[in-house]
């Protein structure tokens, strides 16, 4: 089956990093003064962030570029809000998570009974029947307590190895050994159960 | 830049980060500039003291104020209005600039401003030896449509520099836009009106301010929306 969230393009880390932020923030300044250069060059540095960051909350790979549209757009509508005197990580962060719920609340409905599609048996009988939400609950509450956090961490949570190996204090090597035994497990339940 | 709607394509992020790209930046022109927050803040108040101070000098203030500010229920029911407003002006403010939320904490104890402030009436004013609510306000409607009309001009002033920002809560803005400028009204009014009877203030200071706000909140969503249009 195929993942639709693969390893981050830009890392927490690197995003976070201090001197990356002050460059966009001054980049930020020339864009509000009309520097085309400079928008392009933030718009390019900061898409890939922006892109994983919708990525990881927004289950339906689907809406995934339409939410990034969202984010985009809003983001240009509201760039003179942004106050070079302060930090530009929680002005961008507010502009993306709310323009992100507002194209979310269009699909709400869509959204909320949505589930992460790595996990789906690849066969169409249990879509159609609409009983595998309660069937997919019921495997994970099935599964041990650390095979179901590695499932949730990774899955439902959307965060990467590497933070959610840091949430759960392991190593990433055992975040993985049991995420995939996890898989395997949720696997052998579902199908027992079709 | 051309219509939201008309800006949407279905194609793989690449591609897509690239038209939304080259779009923006062909749109991309000096932008206009924000008013600093605590700018708009200071405009609010500065704006809403001249409201008051024209509407005293119109309609004068009560005999005794100077007396009556000396004994303590009615200066807490005012300075807690006072206080109410300024914090409620803030959190409007803030509301619309992203980034600048403000904290539980504050939020909390904004909320228990406008509680303290409705509880001052019930807890130290003269009550009514027989409770008509109804017969208060027709009484003293001329004490609420003052307070209304000395809360309105401060709250479009305040709508029109808050709808200049990008509130991504507008009915939140716009609540806290009304507390802010029809608490100030009824300031004005309270100043004026020597009637400190719990009734007539609840029902003739305090009651259009909370229409007020309502209506505010309800305004609010679509003006404070627009510029995401």
């Amino acid at each position: 089956m195929r993942s639709s969230r693969g390893p981050s393009t830009v890392s927490k880390k690197d995003a976070w990093d201090q001197l990356q932020w002050e460059s966009w923030s001054r980049l930020m300044v020339k864009i509000q003064a009309g520097d085309e250069n400079a928008y392009r060059q933030f718009l390019d540095e900061i898409g890939p962030l922006l892109y994983n960051y919708i990525r990881r909350r927004v289950f339906n790979p689907e809406m995934v570029p339409d939410v990034y549209q969202e984010v985009l757009l809003t983001l240009h509508k509201a760039r003179f809000t942004y106050e070079p005197s302060r930090p530009l990580g929680p002005w961008l962060f507010t502009v993306a998570r709310n323009s992100m719920l507002d194209a979310l609340g269009k699909n709400r409905k869509f959204v909320e009974r949505e589930i992460p599609t790595e996990i789906l048996p690849e066969t169409g009988e249990t879509e159609r029947d609409g009983s595998l939400g309660d069937e997919l609950h019921q495997a994970l509450n099935s599964l041990s307590p650390i095979h179901r956090e590695a499932v949730e961490i990774l899955k439902l949570r959307g965060l990467s190895l590497e933070d959610a190996a840091k949430e759960l204090k392991i190593s990433v090597a055992a975040l993985k050994v049991r995420a995939h035994r996890g898989y395997e497990q949720l696997r052998k339940l579902l199908s027992e159960k079709k | 830049m051309k219509s939201h709607g008309a800006m949407k394509t279905k194609t793989t992020p690449v591609v897509l980060h690239r038209n939304l790209v080259d779009q923006m930046v062909a749109d991309v022109k000096p932008a206009r500039l924000l008013i600093r927050p605590w700018a708009q803040w200071l405009l609010w108040l500065g704006f809403s003291l001249l409201v008051m101070g024209l509407f005293w000098m119109r309609m004068g203030v009560q005999a005794n104020l100077g007396q009556v500010l000396q004994t303590m229920p009615p200066l807490a029911f005012i300075v807690t209005a006072f206080i109410g407003a300024c914090l409620a002006a803030w959190e409007a403010i803030s509301s619309s600039v992203p980034g600048r939320q403000t904290s539980p904490v504050y939020r909390g104890f904004e909320l228990l401003a406008i509680l303290a402030l409705f509880a001052i009436p019930f807890l130290f004013f003269a009550h009514p030896a027989q409770l008509n609510l109804l017969q208060s306000f027709e009484n003293g409607h001329g004490c609420a449509e003052a307070a209304g009309f000395s809360g309105l001009i401060p709250w479009i002033f305040i709508g029109s520099m808050l709808a200049r920002n990008a509130s991504f809560k507008p009915v939140w803005t716009g609540l806290w836009s009304g507390v802010s400028a029809f608490l100030m009204g009824t300031i004005t009014i309270q100043i004026h009106c020597p009637g400190w009877s719990m009734d007539h203030v609840l029902m003739d200071h305090l009651l259009p301010a909370a229409l007020g706000t309502l209506v505010a909140s309800l305004l609010g969503a679509f003006w404070f929306s627009a510029w995401k249009k």
